[in-house]
């Protein structure tokens, strides 16, 4: 079987961890995405979602970049979907990929950034109400341990976008 | 003169030689437009790119998806001469129409097939690509609809003109470049 070899680095620590392997920034992608942070500290840096019909599922992804104090990303909303958790992607050892919830929040530590890329973690957007239509933009909400909400501009992007951001991250 | 006409083919790489002959079964399925498919005979007659994803998921499928997106882009002029075809391992959920509103949220156009079909059915085909699956979570949400979440095996196919698997891939990690090169050494 043949592999994307950073792909492949992730895939490889997630099995060894059972737990998400540390993803990287997308610092190296896009333009920067409008992000607003009620303290200033901790902020979102690239965010974007996959586009998705009306009834399925959507993944949003960005960059929390740290602040002088250590956060936790709690929880995630969006009107437009039913249910909006914070996901991170495992591999088991016998090569099964999955998905599910962070009980205990995401750190952020101070100063770092934390990537939520395809492969990663990622909020999860249960049961859209509506599709999330190539073009458009979306609000999501993110709440922080300290630094309360955020209230995040997110991009719908296309297939072809969505992996040139992900891509991005190894260079 | 047949020796020498056949010595100028060029010859199939070592690494894409088969690996598992498909046409000794078949399986029925439907695609997006609940027209019957027999797979692998189908699909037959041209090299095709076969992914295993579940619509719901929107991390590992998804950057799936946008591999094969990829590879097609890569064959450019060849692209007609590829097939490509993702078969869903959730066919409860997966249905022709959701099947149909998928291939437009991600513009794969008439040629690429989206392929489901009856769980019994799909599961037998799931077992010979060696592609597993599970039902990781089950929850209720507020509305009373039953969601889930799918662990699965990562994985897409290389199959030549005949139906046989000659190359295996990771699905979402696979790189579409070499996909694509692979695919171009069948025609």
């Amino acid at each position: 079987m043949r592999f994307l070899p950073f792909l492949l680095l992730v895939a490889l620590v997630a099995c060894e961890t059972e737990t998400p392997a540390d993803t990287p920034s997308t610092d190296t992608v896009a333009e920067p995405a409008e992000a607003t942070s009620a303290s200033g500290e901790v902020s979102v840096r690239d965010p974007f979602v996959s586009s998705a019909p009306a009834g399925g599922t959507g993944g949003v992804f960005f960059t929390l970049v740290g602040g002088a104090e250590a956060d936790t990303l709690l929880a995630a909303r969006y009107p437009g979907a039913e249910r909006v958790e914070v996901h991170e992607t495992y591999e088991t050892e016998d090569g099964l990929r999955g998905m599910r919830e962070i009980a205990d929040g995401l750190a952020v530590p101070a100063g770092e950034e934390v990537g939520l890329v395809p492969g990663g973690y990622h909020v999860m957007l249960i049961r859209l109400t509506e599709s999330l239509a190539e073009g458009d933009t979306v609000e999501v909400e993110l709440e922080m341990a300290q630094a309360g909400t955020l209230s995040v501009q997110v991009p719908v992007l296309p297939l072809e976008e969505v992996r040139a951001m992900a891509a991005g991250a190894d260079g | 003169m047949a020796v020498a006409v056949a010595a100028c083919q060029p010859s199939t790489p070592e690494h894409l030689a088969v690996e598992d002959d498909l046409t000794d079964s078949s399986w029925t399925l439907v695609d997006r437009d609940s027209a019957s498919i027999t797979f692998p005979a189908d699909l037959a007659g041209r090299p095709t790119i076969v992914a295993a994803i579940y619509t719901h998921c929107p991390d590992v499928c998804l950057m799936t998806m946008a591999n094969m997106k990829q590879v097609k882009r890569a064959l450019g002029a060849d692209t007609s001469r590829v097939g490509f075809a993702t078969l869903t391992f959730d066919p409860n959920r997966d249905t022709p129409t959701v099947l149909r509103a998928y291939a437009e949220t991600w513009k794969t156009g008439p040629d690429w097939r989206l392929l489901t079909g009856d769980s019994t059915e799909v599961a037998g085909l799931m077992d010979r690509l060696n592609i597993r699956y599970e039902i990781s979570r089950t929850d209720t949400l507020a509305s009373g609809e039953t969601i889930y979440h799918i662990s699965h095996t990562d994985k897409a196919l290389l199959l030549d003109s005949e139906g046989r698997v000659v190359e295996t891939y990771g699905g979402s990690a696979g790189i579409p470049d070499m996909i694509a090169q692979d695919a171009r050494a069948l025609l």
